[in-house]
């Protein structure tokens, strides 16, 4: 049997690429295709049948994709290429507690780094130059494994900062 | 029957967008099915393709969006025409007039 809405939400998944794209393409999308569903049904078509002649006129699939892949913010690229760089390292979708295990692993290494470092170079005047540089490494590993185990990603950090900024200029 | 080619038609797609819009908002679909009437047909204009354009049109500031119901209950999103557009589609409209003068002048010689 075929299910429309399913079949829509598999479509508009596939064109909008991943997770990185928010909801709201794929509203607008979803509204041309029932507009153009609806049409052909009414003139005779079954569901399917109109469902398949929608999504042929949008139009090939590779040149939406490009055509959308113009329109890509900085940090939708961004999002997108940390998501091939897991979907690559095949750490995609890792259960919290192996992550938080990950995390805690990592931390260790760069505190004991951090430590080893400033006890190294107490007399070259360059361990605080140093420590900043191995915390800023430490925020790589940190939000590969968060976005890993599908807490964050880029995006909703970014989003997340954004929105803690905009909060503070409206109290001010 | 004639058909208007795929560059042709990409490069009329946003002087015909605002120059829709100059009548009043509207939303995706919408504008499709004008073009489709206006061209009879004649337009190759993959119906998705209009969406990027929309979303670039409104980066740039010349068109603005916002949501509203159809009468389906479902969500739809309009698009209205913004100042900046309104020029953009003078000067648009200028260019094509010129180009269209010369081709004129051609046909004569």
């Amino acid at each position: 049997m075929f299910q429309l809405e399913q079949a829509m939400d598999n479509w508009c998944d596939r064109i909008l690429v991943n997770r990185c794209n928010n909801q709201v393409k794929a509203d607008e999308i979803k509204d041309h295709l029932y507009c153009v569903i609806e049409r052909l049904t009414d003139e005779g078509l079954d569901e399917q049948q109109a469902f398949n002649a929608a999504t042929r006129q949008l139009g090939e699939a590779d040149d939406l994709m490009a055509e959308y892949a113009k329109n890509k913010a900085l940090l939708n690229k961004v999002c997108e290429a940390e998501q091939t760089f897991l979907s690559k390292l095949r750490i995609k979708n890792m259960n919290p507690k192996k992550a938080g295990m990950y995390q805690t692993v990592v931390a260790l290494i760069f505190a004991a780094a951090i430590l080893v470092s400033s006890y190294l170079l107490k007399d070259t005047g360059h361990g605080p130059t140093i420590m900043l540089i191995l915390v800023g490494l430490w925020c790589i590993p940190f939000s590969i494994i968060n976005a890993s185990s599908g807490k964050h990603s880029a995006r909703s950090e970014f989003e997340c900062l954004r929105n803690y900024f905009r909060k503070t200029q409206q109290a001010d | 029957m004639m058909s208007i080619s795929k560059d042709l038609a990409a490069a009329s797609s946003t002087p015909l967008v605002l120059s829709i819009l100059s009548h009043g908002d509207s939303y995706g679909y919408a504008i499709i099915q004008q073009v489709h009437e206006l061209s009879d047909g004649q337009m190759e204009w993959a119906d998705g393709m209009l969406y990027p354009i929309l979303h670039r049109l409104e980066k740039k500031k010349l068109i603005e969006s916002y949501w509203g119901t159809a009468e389906t209950g479902r969500k739809r999103k309009y698009y209205r025409l913004l100042q900046a557009g309104l020029k953009e589609l003078h000067e648009q409209r200028k260019n094509w007039a010129s180009l269209h003068g010369m081709l004129r002048k051609l046909e004569g010689v």
